[in-house]
């Protein structure tokens, strides 16, 4: 099981399992290709790359667009197939909410949001996803059949 | 500030910062409850989330969070990150009862948010008079979940407004410091580089 901290990515195939721990407004893109048993699974943290006027090149897996680029350059790497490939998102939660709303800037819909315009824009379908609401989500991708266990802080568990 | 260090000058600031707003904190905890509470030497830091879950604890520990904006001559997010066994304290010592942070219900989230706004008040009331600021505090917003979901939605909120987030956090506990309860106050840029500038510090 490899395990990924906030604004990283990994990549494997067949018996690997990649896991990102305790997402909250942060948004998991698991792709795959079914043919080849391959894919990977980033875990970003903000939306859009262009409002980042001074991006470093180690600044990359920060945001949305330019982390999905870099996902499916590794996975083709790997071998999979750029048009077999599919995605599954997760997280993009709203922890806290005010009571009034003022304060409030719903960082996790803009994340999903932007991930969604990606993968329409790259054309790789959307095959599950599991985003919104107000909790925390732990992710494990299981590259032998490109499942994703999604399990909650009351240990609650379930698939996409 | 350079991209990823801080200056002596502004650390030093930072942890004085720190260092009062917590000791009024943590004082005006100790009288709520009635027992001693000590606290952890703060750290000051430019945000790092890993950096931050290795002081906080494991990313899907169960937390009590309570987020309060904070706006004014300073500004940002303050956030409680309450432990289990802490809570747990706070309420033997106040109600003779024990709690879990999955059975909170409305009034025990409640007494827990008081508690929070009082050391809040406390916390930015000492900065205050120490830096000679306006300060106000707005209405926190509450979350029992995974530490990682709680911080990494400050964390974000406050880093979309730029790149360079001073972090100050301290530590606070009754007896055994492994069951230390945190609080961390991220500031927004913009204020960070109004605040030290005011302070004639070369940012």
């Amino acid at each position: 099981m490899y395990q990924i901290r906030p604004n990283n990515l990994a990549v494997g195939r067949d018996e690997d399992e990649i896991m990102a721990k305790a997402l909250g407004s942060g948004v998991a893109v698991c792709l795959y290709d079914e043919g080849s048993r391959a894919g990977g699974m980033v875990y970003t943290l903000f939306p859009d790359s262009r409002t980042d006027m001074k991006l470093l090149a180690d600044e990359k897996l920060k945001y949305v667009d330019t982390a999905l680029e870099c996902l499916t350059k590794e996975v083709e790497q790997l071998g999979a197939e750029r048009e077999k490939l599919w995605a599954k998102v997760i997280g993009g939660a709203q922890i806290f909410r005010f009571a009034n709303g003022r304060e409030q800037e719903n960082i996790g819909r803009r994340n999903v949001a932007a991930v969604r315009e990606w993968l329409k824009e790259h054309q790789i379908p959307i095959k599950a996803e599991d985003t919104g609401n107000n909790f925390g989500r732990t992710v494990r991708f299981r590259m032998q059949d490109g499942n994703v266990e999604i399990e909650l802080v009351n240990k609650h568990k379930y698939y996409i | 500030m350079k991209k990823d260090t801080m200056e002596e000058e502004a650390t030093d600031i930072f942890l004085e910062m720190g260092n009062i707003g917590t000791g009024s904190a943590v004082t005006a905890l100790s009288n709520m409850i009635g027992r001693p509470i000590n606290e952890i030497f703060p750290n000051v830091m430019l945000l790092d989330y890993d950096r931050l879950m290795e002081i906080l604890g494991q990313d899907d520990e169960r937390v009590l969070g309570l987020l309060f904006p904070v706006c004014g001559e300073i500004s940002g997010l303050l956030l409680f990150v309450w432990k289990q066994d802490f809570v747990s304290d706070i309420f033997e010592s106040l109600q003779g009862t024990k709690a879990r942070l999955q059975d909170l219900d409305e009034e025990k989230l409640s007494v827990m948010k008081e508690i929070a706004n009082i050391m809040t008040s406390a916390y930015f009331t000492a900065i205050s008079s120490y830096t000679d600021k306006k300060i106000e505090i707005h209405a926190p917003a509450v979350s029992v979940d995974m530490a990682g979901a709680v911080v990494t939605e400050p964390a974000g909120w406050t880093s979309g407004r730029g790149k360079y987030i001073v972090c100050v956090e301290s530590g606070f506990y009754g007896q055994d410091e492994k069951k230390a309860s945190h609080l961390c106050f991220m500031m927004y840029q913009e204020s960070t580089v109004g605040f030290l500038k005011s302070l004639g510090v070369e940012v």
